[in-house]
C-alpha cells in the first residue's frame, strides 16, 4: 500500500514530461509572403544590311544592261502581332531613277530599270508605297514579303538583287555616265 | 432577378469589349534606310558590213567588176566627241613580182560624196588604217547628231584591179572597214 502511494505520483510526473514534450508543443511558425516582381523586355529590331555595291551598267542603246547583283540581308526580331515582314527598294522619282546630272539632265525613269530577286522574274521599279507606308509613287518594287509566325520571330532573311536597265522605250539616250540610288527598307506590318 | 442577371452580364460584357478595344495595336517597325548607288554608262560606236566578198577569176583582168557592200554604223558616244568617221582598208599579202590594187567607190547615202579608192597595198604587210591604204567613207560631224544612237548605211562598191601578168596567182584581198570617233 505505501509502494502504491509512492508510485502513483512519480507516474503522474512523467507523464506530465511526456506530454510537454509532444510536437503539439513545438507548431511552425510562418511569416507573410513577400514578392519580387521580375520584368524581362525583348525589344523588336528590324535591320538591313546590304553588299555588293555600287552597281554598274553598261548601257547597251536600245537595248538591256544587267548590272552586278548585290547582297541585302534583313534581320529581325518581332513580337508576336506581327504578320510579314516586307523589303521594299525604291527611287526618289519615277522620272528619274538615274540622271546624267548638269544644267540639262536627261533621266533614265524607274519604268526602264528593274529589279529581280533570286532568279525569279525581272519587275519594273513602277509600284507604290507598300502597306507599311515604305516606297514612293510609282518608283518603288517590293523585294519580298515574308509571312512571321512562331516560328521566325527571332529570324533573318538574305537575297541577291538583280537589276537591269532596258532603253527599248528610250533608244535616243545620249551617250554619257548616268547616276541614281536605289533606297532599300524593311518594315513589319 | 432576371432582369439582374442580364444587366450584370452586359456590364461584364462591356468591360471586356472595353478592354479589347483599349489594347495597345503595335505601330509599324521600320528599319533603317540602305542605299545602293547606281552608275551606268553609255558610249558605243559598232561597224558591220555585208558578208558577199567578190570573188572571181582575175587573169589578165584589170577589173573584176562591181560588188556592192552594204556597210553599216552605229553609235552613241558623248558629246565630247564631236566627229564619227568611218574608214575603209585594203590588205594584201604581195610577194615577188605581184602587184595588187584594189579599188573600191564608196557611195554613202550621206553625208560624203562618192568618191574612189584608189589606194594601193603593196610591198609589206599592211596593218589596219595604214597611210595611204585608207581610205575615209564617211565623215559625220554634226555635233547635234552625235548624242544618241545613229545609225548611217553606206553602198560601197568594191572591185579589185590585177596588173595584167603572166602566170599571176589567185589573191585574196580583205577590205577591212573601222570606225572612230573623236
Amino acid at each position: 500500500m505505501i509502494r502504491t502511494k509512492i508510485m502513483l505520483p512519480a507516474l503522474v510526473i512523467a507523464a506530465g514530461l511526456l506530454t510537454l514534450a509532444s510536437p503539439a508543443f513545438a507548431a511552425t511558425i510562418t511569416s507573410n509572403t513577400s514578392n519580387v516582381a521580375l520584368s524581362a523586355t525583348l525589344s523588336e529590331s528590324l535591320g538591313i544590311a546590304v553588299t555588293g555595291g555600287p552597281v554598274n551598267f553598261t548601257l547597251v542603246p536600245g537595248g538591256t544592261a544587267t548590272g552586278n547583283a548585290v547582297t541585302i540581308n534583313t534581320t529581325w526580331v518581332l513580337n508576336n502581332t506581327r504578320q510579314n515582314v516586307n523589303l521594299t527598294g525604291w527611287f526618289s522619282s519615277a522620272s528619274a531613277a538615274l540622271t546624267s546630272g548638269g544644267s540639262s539632265p536627261v533621266n533614265i525613269p524607274t519604268s526602264e530599270v528593274l529589279g529581280q530577286v533570286g532568279t525569279g522574274s525581272f519587275n519594273a521599279f513602277t509600284s507604290g508605297a507598300d502597306a507599311g507606308g515604305v516606297g514612293v509613287a510609282g518608283a518603288s518594287l517590293t523585294l519580298f514579303t515574308q509571312p512571321i509566325t512562331s516560328a521566325n520571330y527571332n529570324s533573318s532573311k538574305q537575297v541577291s538583287l538583280t537589276l537591269e536597265i532596258n532603253l527599248a522605250s528610250q533608244t535616243q539616250l545620249p551617250a554619257g555616265t548616268y547616276t541614281g540610288t536605289l533606297n532599300l527598307q524593311a518594315d513589319a506590318l | 432577378m432576371a432582369t439582374g442577371n442580364r444587366q450584370f452580364r452586359a456590364v461584364v460584357l462591356a468591360i471586356l469589349v472595353g478592354a479589347l478595344a483599349s489594347r495597345p495595336v503595335p505601330a509599324q517597325l521600320h528599319s533603317g534606310t540602305a542605299s545602293v548607288m547606281l552608275i551606268a554608262t553609255l558610249e558605243s560606236l559598232s561597224v558591220s558590213a555585208s558578208t558577199a566578198a567578190p570573188a572571181g577569176a582575175q587573169a589578165g583582168a584589170e577589173f573584176d567588176g562591181s560588188h556592192p557592200v552594204a556597210i553599216t554604223t552605229s553609235w552613241a558616244v558623248p558629246a565630247h566627241r564631236t566627229t564619227v568617221r568611218v574608214v575603209g582598208d585594203v590588205s594584201d599579202v604581195p610577194t615577188a613580182g605581184e602587184a595588187v590594187e584594189a579599188v573600191a567607190t564608196a557611195a554613202p547615202a550621206s553625208p560624203e560624196a562618192k568618191q574612189a579608192l584608189s589606194g594601193s597595198a603593196r610591198g609589206g604587210a599592211d596593218t589596219l588604217l595604214p597611210g595611204d591604204a585608207e581610205r575615209t567613207l564617211m565623215t559625220e560631224g554634226a555635233v547635234s547628231n552625235l548624242p544618241g544612237l545613229h545609225i548611217n548605211h553606206i553602198n560601197l562598191e568594191l572591185g579589185t584591179k590585177a596588173k595584167s601578168q603572166a602566170g599571176f596567182p589567185a589573191k585574196v584581198v580583205t577590205f577591212s572597214i573601222q570606225a572612230e570617233a573623236f
